[in-house]
């Protein structure tokens, strides 16, 4: 039993004053006043029987009253036996959770939290299980409770300690989330006694997670929103911390289609301070550029966007300098490369006619840092897409081909590139308008508009169209229908290729499709589906997934090339958040957190030792029991001395005093 | 509160101290101890002037020239100093302990309203035979002194000083006796009434003076019957009335130590009286007050016998 006011207890000598009454009550009472004193002599205060102790009861109730209400005010509390399980007699399972994640570079806090894991290793008792999971993004075990149980008990910490000095920190971001529900995972299924056959029965008990960590703010915990905690498992955080805070971080900004070709808009950083900072002013430079570093004051917990320092080089590493810890300093940084595209239109337009398609299809595709694509009237041989609109006899082309039926005339094109005999076409012209109603988003075209925000195209009119038989097209598939059942774009296989009927054109006499604001992004998504090919990405982060032909994730930031590309791979935006996370944010999530480890041995904070102790007060409220009793003493003390009292004065009416 | 077991002393014909002391009225109470009493002469200890011749003898040096019989010289041509017996006035002073140890009483009057009784009751007898009498009251220091006169209004006034409440916080006889010796140079009687419950130290040495001086001197010592017996029964705290020290005392273990001590105390002021030849007498409260002025009497008449017998004679001048 502890308490939380033990001060009180101090009340408790006040037990002492009934006794001293008792005692003293013979000589103190009466006092007789007399001419002089001349003659007399102190006599000294004869303890007789009566007056050492009259009526033990009484003054055993009175001693209980104060000693019940001081320990009423002292608040007492039992500690839960499930805090420690010494002498329990019942061994606990112990997860190590070892955090490897980037900012573990910093200062020496690796060093720290391998003592941390040493120490935890040193409290376990012998009837104790333990696992070692390491983890920064990802979880990876380090030693399983099957082979700890496996192990001799004296070889068991050594093994563990082995085990770590395997660790070392990595490159990647932290999601401490994830670990900590997949530790949980690992946990239940041992207490499901999961365990290999052959092993010793695993030892029921109190489950525990102890997580080794910076706990820093950049660390990941979703998932954690919502998980049901299974019950028995506490969470314990052995927390590092570094000595020096302060930390900047220097990250690049997603690039800008819309910027131009390959200009500096688009090349734009984030310096990130950490909110525990203590410094304010950092440098950037290019590694091995002769220009002057750009200098920039950043508060701590805040962050500035600035222009990527002029180098004119295309791939490079920026540093930043000004602060303590320099692992997330390093800016590596590839420019995009601009693809050409060229698409052959073949018609018998005019480039400046407004009423043809040709005019909103050059302006439709701008120039951008990744792509430049141009509209030619030439066929070409590595082109992806090619735009026919009406004119029949063109030789067949080398890559896919939209086909615009502005008029019926153009399905002779259709039945030569597909080599149909006739393909019957009619002018639809039975109503109004016609809208489309029927649109496959699945499709790889449409897929861009699936989201509910973009999928509306009641807004856009066709005047006219030209009615298909998508029958007469051998693997036709129509992939939008107008409202009256014609199809609007039917889609078929053209060798290896693709040919996609429109039939209707963008330009204003046929539809308002051209200027609509789906039109752009529907000629992206089409030139994006008939090349096969996205535009080139050449920024990732330490263990991300890269396309195809990039290889296996990178672990360790840098310029890295696959084949005649090169690319560059930077930590996690996120690990550049060191200062620490508040506890209260995980308990917030629901993670049953049992103490909050920051000081080494055992030594809890303060606050968190005094919160825990109210908590199980305020829970227990042993101190109303306490009064209670207090009251039934002073009810039992009232009756018993009012019966004595009536006793004591009959007698003393039935013996008159003589004087 | 602890209470003695004290029952007043009557005697037959003689006034119930208690009847007397519910009188109010000082004056009165005195009236009515002296009424009836017998109103004897009493022989003056001062020889003045216009009393009986009684003798002469001759002169021999060292006589004061003053009261040489020069017509006897003339006749016989021999020094004869000529000796009178005077029945002047007597002029008694009485000293009243007014400290508060004097307000102690374990019946329903105290030692001070006994004292002040007796004080009264000589005051009375003596003004009404003529007397001079005076009055001082101590208790640490000299409280009031009204000097020995016979005049209308003087008993008066007398008894009003009689009548003050006791204070102080102590007893302080010396300053008395000391007072009287400085003021008063006329031979006459000295009355102490008081418990004479303080330091006999200096008490000795003073009386001598006083009765160097030609004083004839009384001792009435007024006690508490509780006093003279110690006869309480429960143990307790006992609180001095003038210091107001407390003690915790259990009568039953310290009476004998008490009566002990306080004998020894009464034999030390008995031998001082005898040594300088003052009457002593002690009094208990319960004592009939007629008593006491018969004992005042005896010691006067006694007084007086010896007086003559070892010639108390003085000359007389001229």
């Amino acid at each position: 039993m502890e308490f939380l006011a033990p001060l009180f207890l101090a009340g408790a000598a006040a037990v002492a004053l009934p006794i001293i009454f008792h005692l003293i009550r013979k000589t103190t009472k009466e006092k007789t006043i007399f001419s002089s004193l001349m003659f007399l002599f102190p006599t000294p205060p004869k303890v007789t029987r009566r007056s050492r102790l009259d009526n033990i009861l009484l003054l055993m109730l009175r001693c209980g009253v104060l000693c019940l209400l001081a320990l009423g005010f002292a608040r007492p509390y039992l500690v839960r036996p499930s805090n420690g399980n010494a002498g329990s007699g019942m061994g606990k399972k112990v997860m190590i959770l070892i955090d490897t994640s980037a900012s573990i570079r910093r200062d020496n806090l690796w060093a720290q939290e391998r003592e941390r894991v040493s120490d935890v290793l040193q409290r376990l008792s012998p009837v104790d299980e333990a696992a070692l999971a390491s983890f920064d993004d990802h979880s990876a075990e380090v030693l399983g409770f099957d082979e700890w149980r496996r192990t001799p008990v004296q070889e068991r910490r050594a093994l563990a300690l082995a085990r770590l000095e395997t660790l070392a920190p990595t490159w990647r971001g932290t999601h401490l989330g994830n670990a900590l529900l997949n530790a949980v995972e690992g946990l239940v299924q041992e207490a499901r006694g999961d365990g290999s056959a052959g092993t010793p029965r695993p030892t029921e008990g109190p489950r525990e997670v102890v997580v080794v960590t910076d706990l820093q703010q950049g660390s990941r915990l979703d998932g954690l929103q919502g998980f049901e905690w299974p019950k028995g498992v506490k969470v314990r955080v052995e927390q590092v911390k570094a000595k020096q805070p302060s930390n900047a971080g220097i990250h690049l900004l997603e690039e800008r289609d819309d910027a131009g070709p390959a200009g500096d808009l688009n090349r734009r950083i984030r310096v990130v301070n950490s909110s525990d900072s203590k410094r304010e002013q950092f440098k950037i430079t290019w590694v091995g550029g002769t220009n002057t570093p750009i200098e920039t004051y950043v508060p701590p917990g805040q962050s500035r966007i600035l222009q990527l320092p002029p180098g004119g080089l295309n791939q490079g590493q920026l540093l930043l300098s000004g602060d303590d810890n320099d692992f997330d300093n390093r800016l590596h940084w590839v420019g995009a490369r601009q693809s050409q595209v060229s698409i052959p239109y073949l018609g018998t337009e005019t480039e400046d006619d407004t009423t043809q398609p040709l005019f909103y299809l050059k302006r439709a595709f701008q120039q951008t840092a990744r792509q430049d694509v141009r509209i030619t009237n030439q066929i070409a041989t590595n082109t992806p897409l090619t735009i026919l609109s009406g004119a029949a006899g063109t030789p067949r082309p080398a890559g896919s081909v939209l086909v615009v039926l502005k008029a019926c005339g153009s399905a002779v094109a259709v039945s030569e590139l597909l080599n149909l005999g006739t393909l019957s076409c009619e002018e639809a012209s039975d109503q109004k308008y016609s809208l489309l109603a029927e649109i496959d988003f699945t499709h790889p075209l449409f897929k861009p508009f699936a989201d509910p925000r973009f999928s509306d195209f009641t807004k856009i009119h066709f005047w006219k169209h030209r009615r298909i038989d998508a029958q007469q097209i051998p693997n036709g598939r129509v992939i939008a229908r107008f409202d009256n059942g014609d199809p609007a774009l039917i889609e078929a296989p053209l060798g290896q290729n693709k040919i996609l009927i429109l039939t209707s054109g963008w330009q204003p006499a046929d539809s308002q499709l051209a200027l609509s604001s789906k039109f752009v992004p529907l000629l992206y998504s089409l030139l994006e589906y008939t090349s096969n090919e996205r535009p080139l990405h050449l920024q990732f982060e330490v263990g991300q997934t890269l396309p195809q032909g990039f290889g296996s994730p990178r672990e360790a930031p840098g310029i890295h090339s696959a084949g005649d590309v090169q690319f560059a791979v930077n930590l996690n935006p996120a690990e550049s958040k060191t200062a620490p996370m508040a506890i209260d944010e995980l308990e917030q999530l629901g993670v049953p957190i049992a103490v909050l480890s920051q000081a080494r041995g055992d030594a809890r904070p303060p606050s968190a030792q005094k919160f825990q102790a109210t908590e199980a007060e305020n829970h227990q409220k042993l101190w109303r029991w306490l009064i209670l009793g207090a009251l039934g003493f002073l009810v039992i003390e009232t009756l018993l001395a009012g019966k004595i009292t009536g006793r004591a004065s009959a007698t003393s009416l039935s013996q008159p005093e003589l004087r | 509160m602890a209470r003695a077991d004290v029952r007043p002393n009557t005697a037959e014909g003689l006034i119930d101290p208690a009847a007397l002391m519910a009188v109010k009225d000082l004056e009165l109470r005195a009236r009515i101890v002296v009424e009836g009493f017998w109103k004897g002469i009493h022989r003056s200890p001062y020889h003045g002037f216009s009393v009986e011749f009684t003798e002469y003898r001759p002169y021999t040096p060292g006589d004061d020239p003053r009261y040489l019989d020069w017509r006897l010289y003339a006749r016989t041509d021999r020094y004869y100093i000529k000796k009178f017996e005077d029945e002047t006035n007597l002029r008694c002073h009485l000293l009243v302990d007014n400290s508060r140890s004097m307000t102690y009483g374990s019946l329903a009057w105290t030692k001070a309203q006994y004292a002040h009784t007796l004080a009264a009751t000589l005051s009375y007898l003596l003004s009404t035979q003529g007397d001079a009498v005076g009055l001082l009251t101590f208790d640490d220091t000299i409280r009031e002194y009204l000097p020995a006169r016979n005049r209308p209004g003087h008993l008066r006034h007398l008894m009003l000083m009689l009548e003050k409440p006791a204070a102080g916080s102590g007893t302080d006889i010396n300053a008395a006796l000391n007072r009287i010796i400085e003021v008063v140079r006329r031979r006459g009687l000295v009355v102490l009434i008081s418990d004479l419950l303080t330091s006999l130290e200096s008490l000795e040495a003073n009386l001598t003076a006083l009765a160097a001086w030609g004083h004839e001197l009384m001792l009435f010592q007024v006690l508490d019957p509780a006093e003279l017996s110690f006869s309480f029964n429960d143990a307790s705290i006992f609180e001095d009335v003038e210091s107001r020290r407390g003690l915790y005392i259990d009568p039953g273990a310290a009476r004998r130590e008490y009566l002990r001590r306080f004998e020894a105390h009464n034999a030390a002021v008995q031998t001082i009286a005898d040594k300088i030849g003052a009457s002593y007498v002690r009094f208990g409260t319960d004592r009939p007050l007629e008593l006491a002025l018969f004992d005042f009497m005896r010691a006067r008449m006694q007084r007086t016998k010896l007086t003559r017998r070892t010639g108390g004679v003085v000359m007389r001048r001229e």
